[in-house]
Order: C-alpha cells, then sequence, then structure tokens
C-alpha cells in the first residue's frame, strides 16, 4: 500500500517530462494545499502563500525535463516552497536581518495580546496564537527548527546570518513559548498536575 | 533564569535530534542537578510537543487556483522582445518598409474570410488542441474538431465529431457552443467538461469536472443544466436524457490518465474499471457491492488495477477466459 503514491508520483512526474501538462494539474491537485500551509507559517499572509505556492508550480513545469529529485516529490516541493518563502522575506528587506530593537519592543506588545487570548483557548491554541505573536525572525527560525526539521547550521546558511544568533533566536523562542504554556497553566491547577505525573511516569 | 539559557537550547536540540553526545551528558548532569530543572524541561518538552499542529489548513478552489498557474506559465514562456541596435540608416528603413509590407499582407490574410480549422487525432491516444481564445482541447484518438482560426460574433463555435475533453476560457459575453454531428448543442460560458458524441450518433454523453453546462438535444432543445460532477446521457431512439447527479467521471480517465474513486460504491467501481477496460467483471459476493472504495488508479493496466483492489478489499482474482475477470471472497472494512 505504502509504495503504491511513489509509484504514481513517478507516472506523474514521466509524464510531466514528456510534456503532459494534465500531470502538473494532478500534482497540483495533491499538494498545491499542503504548501499553503507550509509556506504560511513562514509567511503569515494568504495571498502571498497563494503566489509564492503557485510559483513552485510554474518552476515545476519550466524546470520539468531537467528534473532530478532524489527525496519524495513532497519532500522536494516542500523545500522549494519554503525557500521561496524565505527568499520573499529578503528581498522584501523585511526586519528579519536587521539587529534592530524593535522587535524587542514588539514582543513586549504582542504579550498583552496573549494573555488575553490564552484565557478561553485550550493549550495548543495558545501556544500557536503565541508563535504567531512572535518577532519576525524569531517566528521564522523557530519555524523552520521545528516544522522544516532543518538543523541550526542549515538555518545559517540559508537566510545567512550566524549559527550563535540562530540560538539566541530559538532559546528566546522557547523562553515565550514557555511563558505562554505556564500563564495558561496558571488557569488550571489540574494541568500542572497532569504535566508533573507526565513528566515523572 | 537568564543562567538556564544555554540548557534551553540543549533541550530544543534534543528535541529536534540535532544533539551531539557530549552536550546531551550535559544536559543530562543539568537535569539531574534539581527538581525545578526537571520541571523547566517537562514544560519546553510540551512547548515543543503541543506545538506540533502549528499552522493553517486552506482548502482552495484548486481549479481557480492552476488557471493562475497557467496563466503564469504562459506569461513567463512568451518570447521577450529582443533590443536589437541597427547601426545603418538605411537597415531601419529597409526595417520600416519590410513592417508595412507584412503589415499590409497580414491585413489582407486576416480581412479575407478564412476556412475553419479541421483537426483529426491520429496521433497517440490524444493530442490537445489550442483554441484562438486560449481554451484548450484534448481531443481523443479517431475525434475530429473544427473551429475557425478567429471566433467572431457573439458565440464560440466549435464542430465536434468523437469525443473530447474542454477546458473553456470564461467569458461570459461569449458564449461557447459545440455543435455536433446530430445537431445535439453543449452551451457554455466557462468550465472545463468532456463530450461523447459517438460516430453512429445513436447517444451523445457530456461529462462535467466544473462550471456550468447547458446540454441541448436538438430534439430536447430547452435542454438540461449541468453542474459540476454530473454527467447526462442522451440517447436518440428513447429521446431521453439521462442525468447522474454524482457521477464518478471516469468517462474522462483517457483525458487525465486514470481512474478515480472518492467513496464510490463497488457496484459502480465495477462498472467504470469494465467500460474503460473494455472487460467483464464478475463480482461474487452481493455483500460487496455496496462496499465503498477510494483510490487513485493511474494508467495502469487492469491486471494492476484489480489487484491493488483485491489487496485493499481482500479480494481473490480469478480469470475464467481472456477478458474475462472475477472478484470472489472481499471484505469491507
Amino acid at each position: 500500500m505504502s509504495s503504491q503514491p511513489d509509484i504514481l508520483e513517478q507516472q506523474w512526474l514521466a509524464a510531466l517530462r514528456a510534456g503532459d501538462e494534465s500531470a502538473l494539474r494532478r500534482i497540483f491537485d495533491r499538494y498545491y494545499p499542503s504548501l499553503l500551509s507550509d509556506i504560511y507559517r513562514v509567511v503569515p499572509d494568504e495571498n502571498t502563500c497563494e503566489d509564492l505556492a503557485q510559483e513552485v508550480f510554474v518552476e515545476l513545469w519550466r524546470k520539468r525535463t531537467e528534473l532530478d529529485i532524489h527525496t519524495s516529490l513532497r519532500a522536494y516541493l516542500r523545500r522549494s516552497a519554503v525557500n521561496r518563502a524565505l527568499n520573499h522575506l529578503k528581498s522584501n528587506r523585511r526586519l528579519l536581518f536587521d539587529q534592530s530593537e524593535q522587535f524587542e519592543q514588539a514582543a513586549d506588545e504582542s504579550a498583552g495580546d496573549i494573555r488575553r487570548k490564552i484565557e478561553q483557548e485550550t493549550l495548543e491554541d495558545a501556544l500557536h496564537a503565541a508563535i504567531e505573536t512572535l518577532p519576525e525572525k524569531c517566528r521564522v527560525v523557530f519555524s523552520l527548527s521545528r516544522f522544516e526539521q532543518m538543523s541550526h547550521r542549515e538555518i545559517a546558511e540559508q537566510l545567512g546570518i550566524s549559527v550563535k544568533t540562530i540560538e539566541n533566536q530559538i532559546t528566546k523562542a522557547m523562553k515565550i513559548l514557555r511563558e505562554a504554556l505556564v500563564r495558561h497553566a496558571e488557569l488550571s491547577p489540574v494541568v500542572i498536575w497532569a504535566l508533573k505525573c507526565w513528566w515523572e511516569a | 533564569m537568564q543562567a538556564n539559557d544555554d540548557y534551553i537550547l540543549l533541550l530544543s536540540k534534543q528535541f529536534s535530534g540535532d544533539i551531539s553526545p557530549a552536550e546531551s551528558d550535559a544536559l543530562q548532569s543539568w537535569l539531574a542537578q534539581s527538581p525545578e530543572h526537571a520541571q523547566l524541561a517537562a514544560e519546553l518538552r510540551q512547548v515543543w510537543e503541543k506545538t506540533d499542529a502549528f499552522g493553517k489548513t486552506f482548502s482552495p478552489n484548486l481549479d481557480v487556483s492552476f488557471r493562475q498557474v497557467q496563466a503564469k506559465i504562459k506569461a513567463a514562456e512568451r518570447p521577450r522582445a529582443r533590443v536589437v541596435s541597427f547601426g545603418q540608416r538605411w537597415l531601419r528603413v529597409a526595417a520600416a518598409l519590410t513592417f508595412l509590407l507584412s503589415a499590409f499582407w497580414a491585413y489582407r490574410q486576416l480581412s479575407a474570410p478564412t476556412e475553419p480549422l479541421k483537426i483529426f487525432a491520429n496521433r497517440g491516444d490524444k493530442q490537445l488542441v489550442l483554441l484562438p481564445d486560449g481554451s484548450r482541447v484534448w481531443l481523443r484518438a479517431n475525434g475530429q474538431l473544427e473551429h475557425p482560426v478567429e471566433f467572431s460574433g457573439s458565440e464560440r463555435h466549435v464542430k465536434l465529431l468523437g469525443e473530447a475533453y474542454f477546458e473553456i476560457e470564461h467569458d461570459p459575453a461569449n458564449p461557447f457552443v459545440v455543435d455536433l454531428p446530430n445537431g445535439d448543442k453543449v452551451k457554455v460560458l466557462g468550465t472545463e467538461f468532456g463530450v461523447r458524441a459517438l460516430p453512429d450518433q445513436t447517444s451523445t454523453g457530456v461529462f462535467v469536472r466544473s462550471g456550468k453546462v447547458l446540454f441541448a438535444p436538438k430534439a430536447r432543445p430547452q435542454g438540461v443544466v449541468l453542474t459540476a460532477h454530473q454527467k447526462a446521457t442522451y440517447i436518440q431512439n428513447a429521446a431521453q436524457i439521462i442525468v447522474d447527479k454524482h457521477a464518478t467521471l471516469n468517462e474522462l480517465a483517457w483525458q487525465r490518465g486514470g481512474l478515480e474513486f472518492v467513496g464510490t460504491p463497488m457496484e459502480k467501481v465495477i462498472a467504470d474499471i469494465e467500460a474503460h477496460y473494455k472487460v467483464k467483471i464478475n463480482l461474487r459476493n452481493t455483500y460487496m457491492r455496496t462496499c465503498l472504495h477510494t483510490a487513485l488508479h493511474t494508467t495502469q493496466p487492469i491486471d494492476t488495477v484489480l489487484e491493488s483492489l483485491a489487496l485493499t478489499h481482500h479480494f481473490r482474482v480469478l480469470r475464467p477466459a481472456p477478458g474475462q475477470y472475477e472478484l470472489a471472497g472481499g471484505t469491507c472494512k
């Protein structure tokens, strides 16, 4: 059963190389929605996500004759999408690569928002809200490590910043998210109790 | 808390599987130092694990989005105008003259009434035809399509003999009409659908993948309106339109290259496989008729398709004669 999708993809890719656009449509139907989610973690703007994800397929079509995919098609498209998202951040000269103080301020302002948000939601919701309110550099670095399974060195190379900076950002993200967790837990002592049991088990 | 920063980093390295043995040892001894450290570690582990589902789930309109991709591909493939510098003046004059002459020639060509283009699908199993308005037609083997060099008038008309799949550019001001040899008409504004007009003119089938289609057989000019995932068959001698409102659309498998089933009852699955591969299949276990099947079968040979069906539903495949199959046993999950 598990090998079937791979055979399917091999056939699609063969048809794609031969210039069959309906193969592109099939690949598109299968992966477009998940690529949108992948890109959204880096660039949380729906219109930009659509644009960037579509470009992945334009590129796939343009390069169809010289495609050389060693991983799964899903992994290939995902990496291509994330790279595009990162290039988008870079080319828009976003604050990502500045060391400016503005981040710290943004983080302080967002703390209030987080506090408001967590009060009625589940722990997952609270953490997701907290990720969204992380300063941009912090959020991007954390997302690449947490969701794209990239090593610190890889992230540093991709973003053109030092490993030390990456490590600082990840530490910072973990601390902010832990605060959100603790605040959420304070609301229900049962959670803390459960947490302890779970750790000691 | 500042003092713990190094260990917070080590913990996240541990969670992501990116930790060295030396770092791991350091982390272990830090954890053993105090219960607060263990508590902090437990909290951070929870942060890591509970963020797993972070993201937004999208359910875009795939037809619309794919059309945008096609437009981007088109834009990227359009050849760019080259900037050529003619050093000498007479060359420019010559170029201007050539331009005027060719413009005159083009004008003559365009204003003269032009013969419609006839396309026969005689290469391979299907042939892609690009229409002047940017619409695309896949003509199935042995099919014939006739279209004007440019569409004029308020409707875009093409003539079809045989079977074709249409992806029509949306243009509400100029409806698109497929004329069939028996006088049947299929009229649309912009959509994706297939038409099958049998050469003996006894029946016409229309299969709609998206959008809205008006199917008007000659004898029933008011017609029926079909929307996505519906199909209609018109049988000439019965003068009756049969509409299936939850069709599998595997009549279009030749264009996409494979059968598709999404929660389709086994009875329908078998019928589609029979029609697509032109074989007979006997489903022995009547209990299995209503069992639902979900799968994508690409352009595989019939044996592979039946094998994967058998694997999913625990059938045994028997071949009593060439072109005939029997599915025995089977359990429905």
